[in-house]
């Protein structure tokens, strides 16, 4: 009998590809996910908000062989340095463990599935080079604050 | 300077005129077999056998089927679909050369599937007259591959507005500013285009053209999918590559690039 049970929850505090989701909103989604997919969660674990801090990362690395497998918010909170990367990706498998990340809905169980997590990461960090900045803007002003936010800074400035 | 073939050449002007472009599917046996998989889910949902005509079964849903289960239904086949490795890259076969004309051969897909099940009169699943890029987190860089499961025709189809047209609409659409889409949508009901689509024709249209749909007054429901395609390498909108998009067809010479690195060490 295995001593593994359920799936680790894992949320941040920095911005996921340029945007801050509060940790609540985070929660939802992996806790959604879980119940979609029929997958025993357990709280999950928050990672700080130093850039390129994993500390919490490492944590639920150490914890796998009592895990199932992680859930991440998203693909984009794995550490940017592919070599980091592959070594969570040979913890995870040699822990017969399973990776999913929930926004993207993806899922690493074999060696093979590194290709799409890695491809999937390789093109959006090479979507600045492309033109435009590989982001279609539909206001002029790009990603501004909205108006709430530009009447809250007035009343400060105040 | 374009070096497209004629072939393509005419497939793209006829694009750029129109704002769609269709044709018959270009693999019948994976249509065929994406359409008797959505019947057979939709069969076991009603706890029936399937049919063995299967476009007839689709057609008549709504003698066996009311309004208030439509979207269980809809739900239903969508996740059986989507659990089936096949499904997507035939779904892509279905169009795959008309694609790789009119966007490009390094793809991403939509993740997720549409799938719109409208029965006779039934005013619950409308699309009002819209333009995916005004307000749904599009990107202007995409199409909607449609096909239809049933013949489509007139209500039972979805309405265009052919691109000069809506260009010349577009510029006066904040005279509607207080009335509504509806008032628009009387407006340009004259220059509309009701797209005629039998079963094993498939459509590519670019949703920055105003189009949606009305209550199906034909006899028969509505069967259709629809999936967004883009080049990989171009502009997204809130729709993003991961959560929305996915790679298809990444080419070799990009995941050179992508992976390159000049030698490093050397000091000033």
């Amino acid at each position: 009998m295995s001593n593994k049970f359920g799936y680790r929850g894992y949320i941040g505090s920095r911005p996921v590809r340029g945007v801050s989701f509060p940790h609540r909103v985070q929660n939802l989604v992996v806790r959604d996910y879980a119940t979609r997919y029929q997958l025993p969660y357990k709280l999950s674990a928050t990672e700080y908000a130093m850039p390129g801090c994993y500390m919490m990362l490492a944590d639920v690395i150490g914890e796998l062989l009592s895990l199932e497998g992680v859930i991440l918010f998203s693909l984009f909170m794995l550490p940017q340095r592919q070599e980091r990367r592959q070594e969570i990706y040979r913890q995870i498998l040699e822990a017969k463990c399973e990776l999913h990340a929930a926004l993207e809905e993806m899922i690493l169980r074999h060696e093979s599935d590194i290709e799409n997590f890695e491809e999937m990461i390789q093109v959006v960090f090479t979507l600045p080079q492309a033109p435009l900045g590989g982001r279609y803007e539909k206001i002029e002003t790009g990603r501004s604050p909205d108006s709430f936010w530009q009447a809250l800074q007035e009343t400060i400035a105040q | 300077m374009k070096f497209l073939l004629p072939l393509e050449q005419e497939r793209a002007s006829s694009f750029l005129k129109d704002g769609y472009f269709i044709q018959p599917a270009e693999d019948r046996e994976a249509l065929n077999r994406i359409r008797n998989f959505t019947a057979s889910l939709a069969a076991s949902f009603l706890g029936i056998t399937t049919p063995e005509d299967v476009g007839e079964f689709l057609d008549r849903i709504g003698d066996r089927i009311e309004v208030a289960q439509l979207n269980q239904l809809r739900l239903h086949i969508i996740s059986g679909l989507m659990a089936q490795s096949w499904f997507r890259p035939a779904y892509f076969s279905c169009a795959r050369s008309l694609l790789e004309t009119l966007v490009g051969n390094e793809l991403a897909m939509q993740r997720n599937l549409g799938l719109s099940i409208q029965l006779p009169k039934d005013d619950s699943s409308l699309l009002p007259l819209h333009s995916d890029v005004w307000g749904s987190e599009c990107s202007p860089f995409e199409v909607v591959l449609w096909i239809p499961l049933v013949d489509c025709y007139r209500t039972k189809s979805m309405f265009v507005l052919p691109t000069a047209a809506d260009a010349r609409w577009r510029d006066l659409m904040n005279e509607f500013a207080y009335k509504g889409t509806d008032a628009l949508f009387q407006a340009i009901e004259p220059e509309l285009i009701w797209l005629d689509v039998p079963y094993g024709q498939v459509v590519v249209f670019t949703p920055t053209v105003m189009h949606g749909n009305r209550i199906n007054q034909e006899r028969t429901t509505r069967w259709t999918f629809n999936i967004r395609f883009k080049g990989l390498f171009t502009p997204y909108a809130d729709k993003r590559l991961g959560e929305y998009f996915a790679p298809i067809s990444l080419r070799p010479t990009s995941e050179i690039g992508m992976k390159f690195q000049l030698p490093g060490g050397f000091n000033e």
